[in-house]
């Protein structure tokens, strides 16, 4: 636990900067989603292989993932006191990575 | 803490916060951070299905297609939008300006009825765009 006691102004400014690099991506992503909203998969499986959008959409779900593993990470700190916050940031990890890991290998098999 | 080493500030427990708008846009920051946390395993999972092939995009656009899926996604959009606007307030906040108590009950609630209305605006648009209506 007193690991994560004196790391918090890096989680601080990590958790800030991941969020001014996903402003743009979520922009880009809404006006994705309502441009393709109910596309059958010959349209969504054209976009995904054209590589801009297919990075685009992986970098947005990797930075996603470094952010919500800080800022979940933050909640654990505020409310678990007991033995359990340690299982719990470590399935945290585990979950974000795999997230983060499932978007590249999309993009890698889908585009590349 | 037990170890000695100095403990992170803790945010305000929960009861102990009077109601304004003001804390009930931190509240909702916290709350939308989680429920993106979900939008974002699922927005994996779209992207990857896409990868799987035709049978797995199309159960899981049917799944996200009724009515439970709808509302589902609906709660994605004003999640992602509240929690993107109420964001580029704390960076504001961060650089020590419009942090009066004043200021900031305003801008919670613009944050509130701006987010509502964009996620409204976007998701009519895009159901549109699905030949929803
Ligand atoms: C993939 C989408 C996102 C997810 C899953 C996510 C998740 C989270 C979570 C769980 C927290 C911690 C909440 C807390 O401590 O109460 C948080 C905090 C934060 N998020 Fe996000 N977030 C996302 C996108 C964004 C975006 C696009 C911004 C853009 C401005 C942003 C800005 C922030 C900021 C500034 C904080 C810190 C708030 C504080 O200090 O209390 N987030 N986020």
């Amino acid at each position: 636990m007193s690991q994560q006691h004196h790391r918090g102004t890096a989680d601080f400014i990590a958790l800030r900067a991941s969020a001014v690099i996903m402003l743009p991506l979520v922009v880009w992503l809404l006006w994705n989603i309502v441009a393709h909203a109910g596309a059958d998969y010959e349209t969504a499986r054209a976009w995904a292989g054209r590589p801009h959008n297919a990075v685009a959409m992986a970098l947005f779900i990797v930075i996603g993932a470094f952010h919500m593993r800080i800022g979940a990470g933050e909640i654990v700190t505020d409310y678990l006191h007991d033995g359990s916050a340690g299982v719990v940031r470590v399935l945290n990890s585990l979950v974000c990575l795999i997230v983060a890991g499932c978007a590249v290998a999309a993009a890698a098999s889908l585009a590349f | 803490m037990a170890d000695g080493t100095p403990a992170r500030p803790l945010s305000p427990h929960l009861q102990i916060w009077r109601w304004s708008p003001t804390m009930a846009s931190s509240i909702t920051h916290r709350a939308t951070g989680v429920a993106l946390y979900g939008g974002t395993i699922l927005l994996a999972l779209w992207f990857a299905s896409i990868a799987a092939g035709r049978g797995a995009y199309e159960t899981l656009s049917a799944v996200l297609g009724s009515p439970v899926g709808l509302v589902g996604l609906f709660g994605f959009a004003w999640s992602l939008l509240f929690h993107t606007l109420n964001g580029l307030r704390h960076l504001y906040w961060d650089s020590g300006r419009g942090l009066d108590p004043k200021t900031a009950r305003l801008t919670s609630i613009a944050l509130f009825g701006a987010s509502a209305i964009l996620a409204a605006a976007i998701f009519a648009l895009a159901l549109r765009n699905a030949g929803t209506f």
